[in-house]
């Protein structure tokens, strides 16, 4: 729905860590009770108290370096800063009285003596926190004057195609620094020299474009002046609206606010509140939005009767008309089978539902299927066959518990950005990485992050290479045997497991199909089973496999046999390559799979309201293959 | 018989000339065919008189100071007379260098000292020397007692921190023994930056065997297994000392996984800065130690809960740890008998600047001021009278000729609106220009500020212009004002001591030499500053 | 990089292993020890080495007065100009070397070289002269 732009509330400093105990503190008279770890800032945020401040912001660990956010505090010396002191029982602090005022402006002042005085003809004039904060404080001189040493001659770097670094109106509050480094994991920029001389910097590179940076954006979504700042914005200026929507690109699924001006995209905000993304975005959600107004992008119908002709630009009447006198023509001409239909995954829910229905109750056949067939329907079948449900079992949060990730067959940095940045996160924490990969990823090596094992294995020899490492928990006794009685099947685990002890799955013969070393094999497998939570993320490399199903159903054995399903920081994970491949498998794009999962032949399902399915002896070649 | 004679190895007493004296000696010792031993000791501190010759005859060490490369043939004449003549030690006071018997010379004879009292006497790096002279005593008596009654000692003996804080530090080991941790550290600073203190510095020359066992004192008391020290890079003569000196340790078995046998395991890791004043700052330390960027941390956590990487860490000065051992080998009530008020102990005061007899002095707190430059340092050197004196480093204030009596403890100085600091004293004679020293103290915060925060990283560039604007002597009254307003800003909203304390010399300048600025003498009342 | 110079900041590296970011100081002072300097392209070899961003390491080196990010053309005087010295007339000393030796010399103002007790001081290619005249550091610096 497309709303007014407001900027999105920032409660200073981030959430801390669930399980403390409350807090009850009293801030400017107003009593409020906080969770143990929470900073005066955010306690006072939530008390309805405004402190000034600059480099703080939820989206980062707080910082403690502009000291706007200074309060007073009762039976404490000194005005300590309220974004670096966490709340504490009993405490009474102050946030507005003559000297914190005084020192606030004095301490603004001495920003704006090194600012440029430009504000009207600045790009982010009217959404700027600097020009907001400076307002609140009451600056109205700066005693200094402006004839002193300054940055206000910095030469302005544009080598980016997305945004433009200023640096004559940076802060150095830092906050795009520790962006780069909190939330995105990639360290491109940070400070350089020090004192006065300390600016923000790009490494060793002369400019952005050339540096480490990958163009994410969450330094310029941090920035509270004009210093970073979106090339869009620049030329056309602060968005006047906003719609929430979900990202048109990979699997992640973060959630956007779509900010325009007119009919116009000016810039991509991601959404703090986005489950999938909380306020992270990539270079292709947060950027590359042009699509939405391109000269190639088809907004009106059109038709032609043969390839060889032009298009022909019609009204919606005409093409529908079109359309269903092609349909019925061909299904007079062929046979009721002989017409289909193909669902997109970048489709919504309500889209695909409605195609399928299109074609098993117009068409009068199954002859529906999905882009994700070629991707993640062995996702589908295989997790489907041995877990329950056609899905991944945990939420992108999951992974910031998990102890060893495993990722196979998957890119993350380069394909789920957003994910990635994540488990990035984890990882530098410390927990372990393996990686099942015939490609040097770039998580392997990356700046404080090294896997600990990259089985390379050969192309084709992921069912090997699942088997076994499977192999070693079960020979080595490293498996699960609480969960496996409590929650596997014990007919079917007894099975697999004396297949999974043949020879034929040990390392030692896997080294011959996969090209990697038995012992390399045996330390993962050490190191996924004896985590405390070990995770496993997979992508193309997996599916996109004639025994894709196969090895997702491996997968999801191993997971079983060590027990890493059913809680936080574990589980089986596919990485979708489109927004919504989840929702088009789950509305029934397969031929076989009615929304829902419901199998075609299951007579009670067809037994229900839904009249419009077409009979099993027209269902879809698989379906019968099943039989 | 040979004849030892001693010239220290120390960096000040090389940077006048030591190595060349003791090179000249030797040789005119060959030509003379005198057998002598050149022993290189550290310095005694008494650096007024380096280079000093010390030769050892029946025990009794008899000085020669400052010796200078001209005086060395007549010296020679005296100390390794030719064709082994006998030495006479009658005829050295004819000579105009001689300084007597030194271990009753008034200078060191008036000091009170513990933890100098090894210092120029012994082979810095002789284990054996160091234990002779009552080393290793407090180390032992901690090995046979328990963390507790480590913690007790130190805590009753009053000692607080010598790097300027002045922290309890019983306080400190405490909080670290029962912070939850894998590792804990024992973290000495040794980034001694502030301009008039060495004490540090000739401490780990002259002494480092002592220090080595403080840290093990600490580290007994708070089960940490490692240690680091951090020394500045100004002190390369230092770091290979003392470094040395830590391999010894190693090799007796006084650092290792089982300190003198037993249970306990510790070591120590010698790391070097590259040039931040800031880096004495404890978290920026504790910052280049873990390899980023030095800037300053904002408290809480503490470092001894969250310190070295983010684990319990005891920081403490070169001198507070290695005080831990007179304590410990004394007993607590020994040193809490010396001092006054809450300092307790000794304090090595540092004579520095325009002084006659610079170097370290080492007394019971309490002494005057006025007692350790005049008494002591024997007046400026110039022999010109006293401006200002600057106590505690270049964020300490400047005090008048009419503060000198302001008794030498933490309280005392802080009430005249002093600070000890680190205990140096640097003195200015009347040709100083308070203005000039003003502006020096924000370009010296401006050189060295981190730049995490803003009043300090921009707060003061701008003091430096509005110096500049006042030294011009236009709106005078109006600059001044912005001068205490930016003062006031820096003190109360700067994330360290380095902005909030840089205000201290500029103010205490402006109260001082307020003619020095264009204004009327007398003009400002102390307690504006 | 090349050979001559990537050889032995390899065996600096050696001497470290595992090159933990804590190593980072030591390492960056070895490298500036024997290069003269920490150049662009150092500093992306001890990235690489540390499995650190090359913006990392370029933060943490920058900050230090020590190092330099190219090697100094001329024989380095580091001028003590904190109190102490400044007491002692290491302003005059600071003028005098400006005006009669920066041709020479790679002047560099630096705060406390320790000897304050026998100031002014200078630290002259990493030898140390203190108790300074006019005269004496004529003499110094002609040698």
């Amino acid at each position: 729905m497309l709303k007014m732009y407001q900027p999105q509330a920032d409660f200073g400093t981030p959430l801390p860590k669930a399980g403390g105990a409350q807090v009850a503190l009293t801030i400017d008279g107003v009593r409020v009770d906080v969770a143990e770890g929470t900073s005066v800032m955010r306690a006072a945020v939530m008390a309805g108290v405004r402190i000034p401040k600059l480099c703080a912001t939820d989206r980062l660990d707080a910082y403690g370096s502009c000291r706007m956010c200074l309060v007073e505090i009762e039976g404490r010396k000194g005005t300590p800063a309220s974004c670096t002191t966490p709340a504490q029982p009993g405490m009474v602090v102050t946030t507005q009285t003559d000297r914190l005022q005084r020192l606030r402006r004095n301490v603004m002042e001495l920003y704006i003596s090194d600012h440029p005085l430009d504000c009207l003809t600045c790009p982010t004039n009217g959404d700027c926190e600097l020009q907001d904060t400076a307002g609140e404080v009451g600056l109205r001189e700066v005693r200094y004057g402006f004839e002193g040493e300054s940055h206000t001659r910095a030469v302005l770097d544009d080598s980016n195609p997305y945004f433009a670094f200023d640096a004559s109106k940076c802060i150095v509050c830092s906050r795009c620094v520790r962006a780069c480094d909190e939330i995105q994991g990639t360290l491109a920029i940070t400070i350089e020299g020090r004192g006065f001389d300390a600016k923000v910097g790009t490494g060793t590179s002369f400019d952005f474009l050339n540096s480490e940076c990958v163009s994410c954006g969450a330094c310029v979504d941090v920035c509270p002046t004009a210093s970073l700042t979106e090339k869009s914005i620049i030329k056309l200026g602060t968005p006047r609206s906003e719609t929430t929507t979900t990202c048109a690109y990979c699997g992640v699924g973060c959630t956007f606010k779509v900010q325009t001006s007119g009919s116009e995209v000016v810039r991509m905000v991601p959404l703090k509140d986005g489950k999938a993304n909380e306020g992270h975005a990539c270079v292709k959600g947060r950027f590359a939005f042009g699509y939405a107004t391109h000269a190639d992008r088809i907004t009106q119908p059109m038709i032609r009767s043969s390839i060889d002709e032009p298009w022909k630009s019609v009204s919606w009447t005409e093409a529908t008309s079109f359309a269903a006198d092609a349909i019925r023509h061909a299904q007079q001409q062929h046979g009721i089978k002989s017409v289909g239909a193909i669902t997109s995954s970048r489709c919504s829910n309500e889209e695909t539902y409605l195609v399928q229905k299109l074609v098993r109750a117009a068409f009068g056949n199954n002859n529906v299927d999905t882009c994700a067939r070629v991707c993640h329907s062995p996702t589908g079948y295989g997790l489907k066959t041995t877990l329950g449900e056609s899905a991944g079992t945990q939420a992108f949060t999951s992974v910031a518990k998990a102890d060893v990730i495993m990722v196979i067959g998957a890119n993350p940095t380069d394909a789920h950005p957003v994910f990635a940045s994540r488990m990035k996160r984890r990882l530098r924490e410390g927990a372990k990485l393996i990686v099942l990969d015939p490609r040097r990823i770039d998580l392997i090596r990356t700046p404080h992050i090294q896997a600990s094992c990259h089985l390379q294995l050969q192309p084709g020899s992921n069912v090997a290479m699942i088997n076994a490492l499977a192999h070693v928990v079960i020979a080595e006794g490293l498996e699960d045997q609480a969960f496996i009685s409590n929650r596997c099947e014990g007919d079917a685990y007894a099975r697999w497991r004396e297949f999974i002890l043949q020879e034929v799955n040990s390392p030692e013969a896997a080294q011959a199909h996969t090209g990697v070393p038995a012992d390399q094999i045996r330390e993962a497998a050490r190191l996924y089973a004896g985590a405390a939570n070990a995770a496993i993320y997979y992508g193309l490399g997996v599916t996109e496999h004639s025994q894709g199903s196969t090895m997702v159903m491996g997968i999801a054995n191993l997971a079983m046999a060590t027990g890493n399903l059913g809680r936080e920081g574990v589980g089986v994970n596919p990485l979708r390559g489109q927004n919504n491949v989840q929702g088009s498998c789950d509305m029934g794009s397969f031929p076989h799979e009615l929304p829902g999962y419901r199998h075609l032949s299951d007579a009670a399902t067809r037994a229900g309201r839904l009249s419009w399915i077409p009979t099993p002896a027209i269902a879809s070649p698989i379906c019968l293959m099943r039989r | 018989m040979t004849t030892t004679i001693f010239i220290a190895r120390d960096s000040t007493a090389i940077a006048v000339g030591a190595d060349g004296i003791a090179a000249q000696i030797s040789a005119q010792c060959d030509q003379n065919q005198h057998p002598v031993q050149i022993a290189r000791p550290g310095s005694r501190g008494m650096y007024w008189a380096e280079p000093l010759v010390e030769v050892e005859i029946n025990g009794v060490r008899h000085g020669f100071g400052p010796v200078t490369s001209d005086a060395v043939a007549g010296l020679c004449d005296l100390i390794c007379p030719l064709d082994r003549a006998p030495i006479d030690p009658k005829v050295f006071k004819q000579h105009p260098l001689y300084l007597g018997d030194l271990s009753h010379h008034a200078y060191l004879a008036a000091q009170q000292r513990l933890l100098f009292a090894r210092a120029g006497l012994i082979d810095a790096l002789d284990l054996t020397q160091y234990e002779r002279l009552g080393g290793l005593r407090g180390l032992r008596r901690a090995l046979a007692s328990n963390s507790q009654s480590i913690i007790d000692q130190i805590t009753e003996s009053g000692l607080r921190g010598r790097g300027g804080a002045a922290f309890p530090a019983g306080i400190k080991l405490k909080a670290a023994a029962e912070a939850e941790g894998v590792n804990k550290y024992i973290v000495c600073n040794a980034d001694e930056g502030d301009s008039g203190t060495f004490a540090d510095r000739l401490l780990m020359e002259a002494d480092p065997f002592q220090i080595i066992e403080g840290m093990l004192i600490a580290a007994l008391a708070t089960g940490a297994t490692r240690g680091y020290v951090y020394l500045r890079s100004e002190y390369p003569l230092t770091a290979s000392l003392f470094g040395q000196a830590l391999v010894l340790a190693r090799e007796h078995g006084l650092l290792g996984p089982s300190i003198y046998g037993s249970s306990h395991s510790f070591d120590i890791e010698l790391r070097i800065g590259a040039g931040a004043y800031i880096c004495g700052e404890e978290t920026s330390l504790l910052e280049s130690i873990e390899g980023r960027r030095p800037e300053v941390r904002s408290k809480p956590p503490l470092p001894v809960h969250h310190g070295l990487f983010n684990s319990p860490t005891v920081i403490n000065n070169v001198l507070t740890l290695a005080s831990m051992t007179s304590i410990m080998a004394e007993g607590a009530q020994a040193y809490h008998d010396l001092g006054a008020g809450t300092s307790r102990g000794t304090q090595p005061f540092q004579l520095a600047g325009n002084i006659r007899f610079g170097g370290v002095v080492e007394v019971p707190f309490g002494v005057s001021l006025r007692t350790l430059i005049e008494e002591f340092g024997g007046g400026t050197a110039s022999g010109r009278p006293i401006k200002a004196v600057q106590t505690g480093g270049p964020l300490g204030k400047y005090l008048g000729v009419r503060q000198l009596d302001v008794p030498m403890t933490y309280e005392d100085l802080a009430s005249a609106g002093g600070l000890l600091g680190h205990g140096g004293i640097v003195v200015f004679d009347d040709s100083v220009d308070m203005a000039q020293q003003a502006r020096f103290a924000m370009a010296f915060c401006a050189a060295e500020s981190c730049g995490k925060c803003t009043p300090c990283r921009i707060g003061s560039v701008r003091g430096v212009e509005i110096l500049d604007r006042i030294k011009t002597g236009k709106n005078l009254e109006k600059e001044i004002k912005l001068l205490d307003e930016l003062c006031v800003t820096m003190t109360d909203a700067s994330l360290c001591a380095m902005g909030s304390m840089t205000p201290n010399p500029v103010l205490s300048a402006l109260t001082i030499g307020p003619e020095d600025f264009g204004l009327p003498a007398g003009s400002r009342h102390p307690t504006e500053s | 990089m090349s050979k001559t110079l990537s050889k032995p900041i390899e065996t600096i590296f050696d001497a470290h292993r595992p090159l933990s970011q804590d190593k980072l100081l030591p390492v960056l002072i070895e490298v500036q020890k024997i290069s003269g300097a920490l150049s662009g392209e150092t500093i992306n070899l001890i990235a690489q080495a540390f499995n650190l961003s090359r913006a990392e390491v370029k933060a943490t080196a920058s900050f230090y007065s020590d190092f330099t990010d190219a090697p100094r053309s001329l024989p380095n005087v580091q001028n003590c100009q904190a109190e102490a010295c400044q007491a002692m007339g290491a302003r005059d000393l600071l003028a005098h070397l400006k005006d009669v030796w920066s041709e020479h010399y790679d002047i560099e103002v630096v705060y406390c070289l320790g000897h304050c007790a026998c100031a002014p001081a200078i630290r002259l290619n990493g030898c140390d002269h203190a108790r300074l005249t006019v005269d004496r550091l004529n003499s110094v610096l002609k040698v």
